[in-house]
């Protein structure tokens, strides 16, 4: 049945030494079709250059050999949900190197790298004749002018601190600590020839290439199109002290103030009406995928404007892929995103106006039930779920009194087993969840025995034992029904723990149940965010605002390349800084405590210079997981599903599904086909 | 008599303006009730999407935009920049202008209410007078039952059940504007149909509440217009009933719809808001909640402002309307 | 004689009587009015009516249909009872269906003591866990289905009403006192302080509704109760709805200042207060009542349309709204149909409150 625990393979293989990515040559013409008809008309009318002219050099072509499929077709469009920037945005993204299932990495965009004996230097190579969406020459001076003019533009060098970004993102992962005056700096990239460059670091970081392909896998823009807004003043030094900017990709730059950036840019499109330079990095230079007009590397790139309902993404002629059989992919002409509430995606799914969309567990029923109706099929893929249903005390909440009790690991405990997980598991998710303690799954690598089980076994009058084992709150029960503080600051007040919502799940249906066996025993439990969603990010930023937090679908991949899901600097606990910025803001932890473990692994993570140091690190969040269930996992649902057309061909669910692995991206879209 | 209601249309337009002045200060103090800012909201959505942001940068666009300031201070400014440079400010959600934003959604949001409207009245009124002219016949009693259902079912769901209707027979959920064929089509003729199509439920479900309130109040002014003297008189001087009827009666039980025409838009707009929502539109109700949401504060207060406005606007208008086609109700006015 | 008499008393009757005698008259009216102290009583007596109490849930019965209580079993009379439940789970589309087991009968016991989490306050008053109707130990009785939690909707229902009914009249309370008391003044005075409310007024009408309390909604402090929320929520809903009151209040005044008999107590010398109070306001009463009975319907849908977008109350609070919340799925459409029929409730009740507020229109004006 669908309930059993789907093994998975998520071990860590650290991929070292070169890789080789070049692929085999395409057959030669054997009469099948190479392009999408759409594009032989443009190359007919001549408004587009000939399939062989925009591809890569035949040699450099990235080849999909094994998602071939035998008679594929060209055109169509596919018509999904939109969830969004962050979930459009990683169904065609291209990044440099992508992250494997089993953790390593594989050449993307670029082909192949060489890493130096010492692990310090790092020469990437590039596709020879690869062009961006508009038919530029991708080159090395695209990844150098975004790493040196666009991701970091300066650098404080008496601390090695990062000062100001256009794109407003910084990345921590590219420092390393130089042994010359113990300073954590930046990377040093530089140019070697046109598809050649070369990443210096300070020290050596095993796990670099996991850490670009997992956060800065866009490390690559297209020069000429931001050359006029980003702002550029040759009269200053540049960060790194290279004088001969062709090295930095900085060649042949004309002076740009802030303010022409903004004008240069509201002149381009009517899209770019930026009000400030700000912004303008932080849209343009960040979260470019949004803007219609921006050249990219991916199959499909949106044409609409943001403000419509349907945004149109439409294929990229020059994108740089081909099957084995040597047709240019995409195979699908056009993919629309389509915004609706989310209650109305089911009906639109049954009369076949959508294709395809993600569907959460609750929802499972309505869709299966659609199936013939609507000629489409629910599909479930594996997501590396902890948990899908939790409670997170803040750890760091300002309140001291309300602090201390959360440290109390009883009081963990108590809320733990006062909750019926089989009930909610019938209640919330039709009784197709599992009823496991947050922790990792069967057959992931961060799987231990027994920690899914741990304290699940509903036990009411346990809890209450547990709960009168703690001096600092009451054992009777006030008017209310509730316990109380019995002495400080609140004290005579109801222990009343005020849990956030969460606003794209049904989190107010989880809540109130959770807060009916709370009253079971004596605690208060309220929904914070009713009504004002984003009150939650605000809170959440500021790390210590949060009292509670109810968190859905905690996907963890690695914590060892990726700890902030369970590490200290899980975004309710910021007791190191918010994730990215380790360095930059750090809390300290009572000595001694749990807590502060925790926060020095996450530490010595972020500096670590050799694997094994990597996964001891890891191991030992995961083991402060167990140990002190810092997550109050309910439920925990590994099903990734997916309610697609029976026309879309060539859909793959075998393929995990998180942020790390770019969720649908992982299962490479643009290898699939609509049958008409 | 001329220059009477030039006065008249002056002295509305001063008032006019004294309230949308009013109506920009309290739409000013709702939007900034809220706790928190969209700043910090929109540097929280960037770290929950899992990127970093520096405190500088939060710094900085606080500056940027103002948010350090006290009410009064940021009050003025945004009314200036509307005034002087018909800058609505800019929303964070979207990142662009909020005019770009409200550009996008105007038209459709204004062509359906002004159809609603339309709708509104052109079934209101007949059915008002065929109801008072034929009081307690089987039509009038069928009309009168539909008014009610329509008062009495909420907006929302009367959109659920109809949208749900029309799938079991058309195999459509006619959600949106637009079939899926037609979303990125060029104009046409099929389009436009496939656009009438869409429309029918949007402006059954918001026209419903408003027009079976109009059809009552239509219906009792009649009753009371055929009841008055005059009618008498007129019939006893032999004139046909018809002709009292259309030529007197109706001209006279119009006049309190005519002045209520520019209020029954607010019933519209809270219309299209709810059945936006429920059905889908790409109207501004949709943003509009979303912005609330998001504590995009120049986006929805701009909306909201807009709304109130073109309310006070339309209020205006039906006012001089009706001063125009009844000259008592400027006297009236005039003298206090 | 007795037909004079009768007619004498016509005319000497007050104009209460003569109000009551044409509504009476009324059919639908009157039918509403039955309905509604029956809807009141049923709220009143709610924790008594209903089954189940709040916070009850079950995860054995959730979306379970309305459980038909038969009377035969296999010809024989039983009296009331319901069949056991089988649930089984469709393994095609993972869903739970119910059927009846025809073995197995719970008979309907009344005035029983409910089971656990049924206790109540009745009034706040006295304790108790007295049901009006029960299903035997290891029978469930839920005469309109249950909703996601299991939770019995017809107890729901009722138990919503308590707020659901009662809160509107708060909020129509306050739009009353409003409307009265600035229309009068705006009335009474004229002049400056006129042209100030009128302005007033203007600026509080050019607000539609909902999106005014969409904007309002993301000020409410979370930790706020339900009760306090519905309660918030009614007087903001209050607070736009007074000006059509204040406005025709002002204008009533304007045309009754000048007549005679306020002309005459003027000059007699009563102070203004009693001049509005014992002459003014009487005079439109009826009015006053007739707008009162509509604005409770108005609020009632307020509620259901708010809460329905999310921005209202939420569950385990109950309310009709929050009843309704559930519909906004396919699925409840599609499967579970009995989740629509607290809407009937709803619509009742509006249309009930409607043809009240029609019959008092029509009984307002007794001479006619």
């Amino acid at each position: 049945m669908m309930k059993k625990i789907i093994a998975m393979m998520l071990a860590v293989l650290f991929v070292c030494g070169a890789l080789t990515g070049f692929p085999k040559l395409a057959a030669a013409d054997d009469g099948i079709e190479k392009e999408s008809p759409m594009l032989a008309e443009q190359v007919k009318a001549g408004t587009l250059p000939p399939v062989e002219d925009r591809l890569p050099a035949a040699a450099d072509i990235m080849v999909e050999t094994d998602k071939t499929p035998d008679a594929p077709e060209y055109g169509g469009t596919l018509r999904r949900n939109n969830g969004g920037q962050w979930d459009f945005g990683p169904f065609c993204e291209e990044p440099l190197f992508r992250l494997t299932e089993d953790g390593g990495v594989t050449p993307n965009v670029a082909k192949g790298y060489d890493v130096s004996e010492d692990g310090m230097t790092y020469t990437i190579y590039l596709r020879e004749g690869m062009k961006w969406s508009d038919g530029e020459p991708f080159t090395a001076d695209d990844v150098l002018f975004y790493y040196n003019y666009m991701l970091v533009t300066d650098v404080d060098p008496e601390t090695g601190a990062v000062t100001n970004s256009y794109t407003g993102n910084y990345y921590n992962w590219y420092k390393t600590t130089d042994p010359a005056d113990g300073l954590t700096k930046p990377a040093v990239l530089t140019k070697i020839d046109d598809y050649t460059f070369q990443m210096k670091l300070y020290s050596p970081k095993p796990l670099i290439l996991q850490a670009i392909a997992i956060d800065n896998k866009w490390m690559f823009a297209p020069k000429h199109w931001y050359k006029d807004i980003v702002a550029f003043d040759s009269s200053k030094p540049h960060w790194t002290g290279i004088e001969d900017l062709s090295l930095i990709g900085g060649a042949d730059l004309v002076d740009v103030t802030e303010e022409e950036a903004v004008k240069n840019a509201a002149a381009k499109s009517s899209l770019y009406q930026f009000d400030n330079y700000t912004s303008l990095g932080n849209a343009l230079g960040y979260l470019y995928w949004n803007y219609a007009g921006r050249p990219t590397l991916r199959a499909w790139n949106i044409i609409s404007p943001l403000t419509d309902t349907v945004l149109v993404f439409e294929r990229n002629p020059y994108f740089w892929k081909t099957d084995a059989a040597g047709r240019q992919l995409p195979y699908i002409d056009y993919v629309e995103m389509v915004t609706m509430d989310a209650g109305l995606y089911a009906q639109e799914m049954l009369a076949g106006n959508i294709d395809m969309n993600a569907i959460e567990l609750a929802d499972l029923v309505t869709y299966k039930a659609g199936e013939k109706t609507g000629n489409y099929t629910v599909y479930s893929s594996i997501q590396p779920n902890w948990t899908v249903s939790s409670v997170e005390l803040n750890q760091s909440y300002k309140d001291e009194q309300y602090r201390k009790l959360f440290e109390k690991i009883d009081f963990r405990h108590a809320l733990s087993i006062a909750v019926d997980r089989h009930e909610v598991n019938e209640i919330l998710y039709n009784g197709l969840a599992e009823e496991a303690q947050c922790a990792a799954p069967e057959g992931t690598d961060q799987y231990r025995e027994g920690a899914s089980e741990k304290w699940t076994e509903y036990d009411p009058a346990a809890a209450n034992a547990l709960l009168d084992g703690i001096p600092e709150i009451s054992n009777d029960r006030n008017a209310d029904g509730f316990r109380y503080f019995v002495d400080g600051e609140h004290a005579g007040e109801t222990v009343l723990i005020q849990l956030e919502g969460h606003e794209k799940c049904n989190s107010a249906s989880a809540i109130a149940l959770f807060a009916q066996y709370y009253k079971e025993i004596g605690i208060q439990l309220v929904e914070v965010s009713n009504t004002a969603r984003n009150t939650r990010q605000t809170k959440v930023t500021s790390g210590n605002e949060i009292m509670a937090l109810y968190e859905e679908n905690l996907n963890v991949f690695n914590p060892s390349v990726r700890p902030d899901r369970v590490g200290a600097n899980r975004k309710i606990c910021t007791w190191v800084g918010l994730y990215g910025l380790e360095h930059a803001n750090p809390m300290t932890p009572e000595p001694g405590s749990e807590m502060e473990k925790v926060v020095n692994n996450t530490k010595k993570l972020a500096t670590a210079s050799t694997l094994e140091e990597a996964k001891a690190c890891g191991d030992e969040m995961i083991q402060s997981m167990i140990d002190n269930t810092w997550i109050i996992g309910y439920a925990r649902n590994t099903m990734k599903l997916t309610a697609l057309s029976n026309k879309v061909k060539n859909y793959d669910p075998n393929y995990i599904s998180c942020d790390e692995l770019r969720f649908y991206g992982n299962t490479k879209p643009y290898t699939w086909y609509i049958e008409d | 008599m001329k220059s009477e209601f030039l006065r008249f249309v002056i002295k509305k337009f001063l008032i006019m303006v004294l309230t949308v002045f009013l109506i920009s200060l309290a739409v000013f103090y709702i939007i900034t009730l809220p706790p928190g800012d969209f700043l910090t909201n929109y540097v929280g959505q960037l770290q929950a999407a899992g990127e970093s942001v520096s405190q500088e940068t939060i710094d900085k666009l606080k500056a940027v935009y103002g948010l350090d300031q006290p009410f009064i201070v940021q009050y003025w400014k945004w009314v200036t920049n509307i005034v002087f440079h018909g800058d609505f400010g800019y929303s964070f959600l979207w990142k662009m202008p909020v005019t770009s934003v409200i550009q996008a959604y105007i038209v459709p949001t204004i062509v359906l209410s002004l159809v609603t409207m339309l709708f509104t009245y052109l079934i209101s009124i007949p059915i008002g007078i065929y109801s008072a002219v034929h009081q307690y016949s089987l039509g009038d009693y069928l009309f009168t039952s539909i008014g009610f259902i329509g008062m009495a079912v909420p907006n929302f769901l009367l959109g659920i059940i109809l949208m749900f209707i029309a799938f079991k027979l058309t195999g459509d959920t006619m959600l949106g504007f637009f079939s899926a064929k037609y979303q990125t089509a060029p104009w046409s003729l099929e389009k436009f149909i496939d656009l009438l199509k869409h429309c029918i439920i949007p402006i059954l479900v918001i026209g419903l509440m408003n027009t079976c309130g109009l059809m009552r109040t239509m219906r009792s002014q009649m009753l009371d217009e055929l009841s008055k003297n005059y009618t008498l008189a007129a019939r006893a001087k032999g004139l046909k009933m018809r002709v009292i009827r259309y030529k007197y009666c109706v001209r006279a039980a119009i006049n309190p719809i005519a002045a209520s025409i520019g209020w029954s838009l607010v019933n519209i707009f809270t219309g299209t808001t709810i059945v936006a929502i429920v059905l889908n539109l790409p109207s501004m109700g949709r943003v509009m909640y979303d912005a609330l949401l998001d504590q995009d504060m120049y986006l929805a207060g701009s909306w909201l402002f807009l709304m109130a406005i073109m309310t006070v606007i339309g209020t205006f208008l039906s006012d001089i309307l009706l001063a125009w086609l009844d000259p008592r109700a400027r006297k009236e006015y005039i003298q206090g | 004689m007795a037909q004079k008499k009768k007619s004498s008393n016509y005319y000497y009757a007050s104009q209460w009587t003569l109000m009551y005698a044409k509504f009476r008259k009324h059919k639908l009216a009157m039918a509403s009015a039955i309905i509604l102290i029956i809807f009141y009583l049923t709220a009143i007596f709610g924790n008594f009516i209903a089954p189940q109490g709040t916070e009850q849930f079950d995860s054995r019965y959730v979306n379970c249909g309305p459980t038909p209580v038969h009377f035969f079993h296999e010809g024989k009379f039983v009296g009331p009872f319901v069949y056991g439940l089988q649930k089984e789970r469709n393994m095609e589309t993972f869903m739970y269906e119910f059927s009846e087991k025809s073995d197995e009968i719970y008979r309907i016991r009344f005035f029983q003591q409910g089971q656990r989490g049924g206790e109540y306050k009745w009034l706040g008053l006295f304790e108790s866990n007295l049901h009006l109707f029960e299903a035997e130990e290891g029978g469930v009785v839920f005469l309109i289905g249950t909703d996601y939690m299991g939770r019995d909707l017809f107890s729901r229902v009722v138990l919503g009403s308590q707020i659901s009914l009662f809160i509107p009249i708060v909020g129509m309370i306050l739009t009353v006192f409003l409307g009265i008391l600035i229309g009068s003044i705006a009335g009474y005075f004229g002049g400056r302080v006129d042209n100030v409310i009128q302005r007033l007024i203007e600026v509080v009408r050019s607000f539609p509704q909902v999106p005014l309390w969409m904007a309002l909604s993301a000020a409410i402090p979370p930790t706020m109760k339900p009760a306090q929320i519905f309660m918030l929520m009614t007087i903001i809903l209050s607070l736009i709805s007074w000006p059509d009151m204040a406005r025709t209040v002002r204008s009533k005044f304007f045309s009754i200042k000048k007549e005679d008999y306020i002309m005459s107590a003027r000059i007699s010398g009563a102070p203004g207060s009693a001049i509005v109070m014992r002459h003014m306001i009487p005079s439109f009463l009826s009015y006053i009542i007739v707008r009162m009975s509509l604005t409770i319907p108005h609020l009632i849908v307020g509620e259901t349309t708010l809460s329905f977008l999310g921005l209202g109350l939420r569950s385990p609070a109950t309310s009709w709204g929050v009843l309704l919340q559930e519909t906004n799925k396919l699925e409840t459409i599609m499967f579970f149909g009995w989740k629509l029929l607290p809407m009937i409730f709803v619509f009742i009740t509006v249309l009930a409150f409607n043809f009240l507020g029609d019959g008092l229109r029509d009984a307002a004006d007794p001479y006619k």
